[in-house]
């Protein structure tokens, strides 16, 4: 369309608007919700010195400091004593210390407790503030005189740190202004394979009890876990990270007892983990080159690569990514009538500083003393757990679509996937998908009322087919951070089962600066480069400040299962290692990239076909695998 | 059979262990450790006070006591951590671990703080707390606006010129409410804004936006003002100044901040007294100037 023709259709399409009001975001203090829903950006992997292995590292910072980092607040920096503030705060946050340590320490005011009747019980179990002051002054003399107190050495007398996590969270949530979630670490990883999940509350009381590795290192026991808890009162859900380094273990098509997944298996997955974590600070778990091989753009953030304490093992690629899960998800739908791998997508920093660090020109580190400063980040040669500083990348953003910011509708909206991650910048991704929108959508002041009306959001089945359709229709915004890159494109991704086999296909659908797909090659032509390397700068006079289309699948086929999610690339920007190398006037490094491809996926939309047009197979060559 | 098999076992992490343990273990019994373990040293009594802590464990996660199998598995596996703990401190393996040390540091800490609740403030103790502080419970100016962008990715070179014409078309409107949604391109976020912070708009448009949005005289279209998404024409319909909170407005928040204060103090008490039973000698002394410049930086 030329620009006048645009102009045109503009001038026609906007005529009928209602007034902006009526788009719903309210006043302040008004209580009122959005039912168009608006993007509550936050972190959702966060660790602090509650954790034992931050701790080790030199990291002090607390779950406050945490919290009020994660609100924009400047915090002082532990291991260095400078202060660090983010250039744009989040909405919400989840503290997610590991389990292992959090539980051990029982409390001392539990009834029947026989620790309630030493000295110090009964001074502190008094609740009378001044006899606590006692109790400190008796045990400042006892470690005067050398003198343990012997039943002090007894960890029961400690009240839980989980206790306190959980009434840290609740202090910092502000529904309407800022979310906290209640939530841990489980930090299961058999034979150095990772199987982190992530479990969360919705509720404010929180479970008494949280689920260490050791209690057991099998996920079918964690969602037993998650089912009693839920029976309790206390609703949850649990997020995996870091297939990437679970060799071969995250997505298996088997149980933990290394038997073929089945239906059941499939549905508790589906219901006790609705979403994964796609990237954080220990890379990428979209897609690697050696699955994705005609993805151009799937060579990203890889440099993470060792099994965690592994002492430099590389992990197997398959089943450790989350796209190959998605398309053999649909598979599993059509062989065994359940999908296991029914994912919403979100992203995450996992530092161990208490610091969720996106933004690439504001990176201070990730891991306490071991990469505190760009000197030691780019110089230093240590490693944390065997993998250098410089193969961390920033840690990744979770954009959630929430008609308010309350920890029930944070935790509402991520139950039913309508999630997007990014790899740090704040890039606003709308995805909808019906069997009828209209192309002139893109250009209509009411998009996201009429994209709800006629189909459902990202993490949504697609409705049954009207008997007319031929293909289903894709509604797509995208719009820029305003402290970043400018967009290169709009991807839809799609996968898809046929003859036994899982099958993927990437779709330019929307272009920056007027360009068109080769219908020849099947590509774009690359947007450009504006970064010059040695300043660490760039420009946005390349690409969009926003995208939007509306996409009819050209190849579908009404009897296959289907999965569709959409990937926004920002133009070549600095990578965080380039700024470091800056700021210390050195070259950038030799060995990782100098400019990196930010980028955000959305949760997908699934399509299930009637099954009277399904030919179900005897034998499904694609999903019969086996952990080696 | 090739010789590299032949000693494979030599590679087993396992075989590296048992040996490297021998040795440790051979050497502490070598130079001073107790010729002889004391009787008591080698039995290993689960009390039943620790089975019924076991038992309750396991009863919060499952909502059910164990069965009998679980229960056994459970004071199995707690026989053989207390097995490898005594053996571990039999080795001296608690030594000098930087782990060890912090979290039995940690552990004090964790202690301590529990012990000093501090009692919570009266009235008389919190206003002028509060007073002092006003300014950190001050409400932030409140702006509300109507906003139509002009997209520089559509209009490019005709952008700016645009925008004037734009915004002479809704200087010509009756209200900036009625008849503005027609104008403009389209764009993701939302025309109109009631009551958000400077930062809040930061948030949504960027830091220079929001600047300047702030300062907007209210009752007129004014613009272009740009952000890093492109071109607007804002219009600010009520503007509402920063104002010093009500006390009984911020109390709670005020009483947890005294709190936070209060125990940030009894904990830098505790450790003072403390450190003072100790004289500290460290070789390399820092120079006294850069011991100031530390604790000036931490106030």
């Amino acid at each position: 369309m030329s620009k006048t023709l645009l102009a045109l259709a503009l001038s026609l399409s906007f005529g009928a608007g209602a007034h902006a009001e009526s788009l719903g975001e309210p006043g302040r203090g008004s209580g009122a919700k959005n039912p168009l829903n608006n993007v509550y950006f936050g972190e959702q992997h966060l660790h602090t010195v509650n954790s034992p292995d931050a701790f080790a590292m030199g990291t002090r910072n607390t779950p406050d400091d945490a919290y009020r980092f994660c609100k924009g607040e400047a915090v002082k920096k532990s291991t260095t004593g400078e202060m660090v503030q983010k250039q744009t705060p989040y909405d919400w946050c989840a503290v997610t210390d590991h389990a292992e340590y959090l539980g051990i320490m029982p409390l001392l005011l539990e009834k029947d407790n026989p620790l309630q009747k030493t000295e110090i019980g009964k001074l502190i179990a008094s609740g009378d503030p001044k006899k606590g002051e006692q109790a400190f002054q008796l045990i400042i003399s006892s470690a005067g005189a050398g003198k343990p107190i012997s039943y002090m050495a007894d960890p029961k007398i400690m009240s839980s740190v989980w206790e306190k996590q959980k009434a840290v969270a609740n202090k910092h949530n502000d529904p309407g202004n800022f979310t906290t979630l209640i939530a841990f670490e489980w930090t299961s990883i058999p034979m150095f394979q990772n199987l982190h999940h992530n479990v969360f509350f919705r509720d404010d009381k929180g479970p008494e009890a949280i689920f260490s590795q050791f209690d057991s290192i099998k996920r079918e026991d964690l969602w037993t876990y998650q089912e009693v808890q839920r029976a309790e009162g206390h609703e949850n859900f649990s997020i995996p990270h870091n297939g990437n380094v679970s060799n071969s273990l995250m997505y298996a098509p088997t149980t933990s007892d290394g038997t073929p997944i089945d239906r059941q298996w499939a549905e508790r997955s589906n219901r006790n983990t609705p979403a994964t974590e796609i990237i954080q600070t220990k890379g990428q778990s979209d897609t690697h080159p050696a699955l994705s091989p005609y993805d151009e753009f799937a060579d990203f953030e890889l440099s993470y690569k060792h099994l965690l304490g592994s002492g430099g093992v590389v992990g197997k690629i398959d089943h450790s990514y989350v796209r190959q899960a998605l398309v053999d998800g649909v598979g599993f739908q059509e062989m065994i009538g359940a999908n296991p791998w029914k994912l919403g997508i979100v992203a995450g920093a996992d530092s161990h500083n208490a610091f969720s660090d996106n933004e690439e020109d504001n990176y201070t580190g990730v891991h306490g003393d071991t990469d505190k400063t760009p000197k030691i980040r780019l110089t230093s040669g240590g490693t944390v757990a065997g993998e250098a500083p410089k193969d961390f990348g920033t840690p990744g953003a979770t954009g959630v679509w929430a008609p308010e910011n309350t920890r029930e509708a944070i935790f509402d909206a991520i139950k039913k996937k309508e999630t997007f991650g990014t790899s740090g910048p704040l890039i606003r991704v709308r995805f909808f998908g019906g069997w009828g929108y209209d192309p002139a959508l893109v250009e209509d002041q009411e998009f996201v009322k009429k994209a709800y009306a006629g189909g459902v959001p990202m993490g949504g089945d697609l409705p049954q087919k009207p008997g007319a359709a031929k293909a289903p229709s894709f509604a797509v915004w995208a719009l820029k951070d305003p402290k970043s890159g400018n967009l290169d494109r709009i991807q839809i991704i799609k996968g898809w089962s046929a003859r036994g086999y899982s099958w993927e296909k990437i779709y330019d659908v929307a272009l920056a600066d007027g360009r068109k797909v080769d219908p020849k090659t099947g590509k774009a032509s690359p947007v450009g480069n504006t970064v010059n390397v040695k300043n660490a700068s760039y420009t946005n006079t390349i690409g969009d400040s926003q995208l939007a289309a509306v996409w009819t699948d050209p190849d579908f086929d009404p009897s296959q299962h289907a999965v569709y999610y959409v990937r926004v690339l920002e133009i070549p920007t600095p990578r965080w290692s380039t700024y470091d190398a800056k700021a210390l006037g050195i070259d950038p490094l030799p060995d990782v990239p100098t400019t990196i491809r930010e980028r955000a996926w959305s949760s997908p939309i699934w399509y299930t076909p009637d099954a009277k047009l399904v030919k179900k197979l005897e034998f499904y060559p694609g999903l019969q695998q086996f952990l080696p | 059979m090739p010789p590299s098999r032949r000693f494979a076992f030599v590679r087993e992490p396992l075989v590296h262990f048992l040996v490297l343990g021998a040795a440790i273990y051979g050497l502490y019994a070598l130079f001073g450790g107790p010729a002889e373990d004391a009787p008591d040293h080698r039995t290993i009594h689960v009390t039943a006070g620790e089975i019924a802590w076991l038992e309750g464990s396991w009863e919060k996660r499952w909502n059910r006591g164990p069965t009998p199998v679980e229960r056994a598995g459970l004071i199995q596996e707690y026989v053989r951590e207390s097995v490898l703990y005594r053996e571990a401190l039999a080795m001296g393996l608690d030594k000098d671990d930087t782990i060890v040390r912090r979290r039995l540091a940690q552990k004090l800490e964790f202690l301590s703080q529990d012990l000093l609740a501090p009692p919570a403030p009266d009235e008389e103790e919190l206003r002028p707390w509060f007073t002092a502080r006003a300014e950190r419970y001050r409400a932030p100016a409140l702006v509300t606006f109507t906003h139509v962008f002009v997209d520089p990715d559509r209009r490019e070179d005709r952008t700016l010129a645009d925008a004037e014409a734009i915004r002479a078309e809704l200087q010509a409107l009756p209200s900036p409410s009625e008849g503005s949604d027609a104008l403009g391109d389209p764009f993701m976020l939302q025309r109109y804004y009631p009551e958000r912070s400077q930062p809040e708009i930061s948030k949504l448009f960027g830091t220079e936006f929001a600047r300047e949005v702030v300062g907007l005289s209210p009752g007129q279209w004014h613009g272009p003002v740009l952000s890093g998404y492109g071109v607007h024409l804002v219009y600010v319909h009520h503007r509402e100044d920063a104002r010093d909170p009500e006390f009984a407005a911020v109390r709670e928040r005020v009483a947890q901040d005294w709190d936070d204060e209060r125990r940030q103090e009894l904990n830098d008490e505790f450790y003072a007294q403390l450190r003072a039973r100790y004289t500290v000698v460290v070789d390399d002394e820092p120079s006294s100037e850069d011991v100031a410049a530390l604790e000036a930086d931490s106030r």
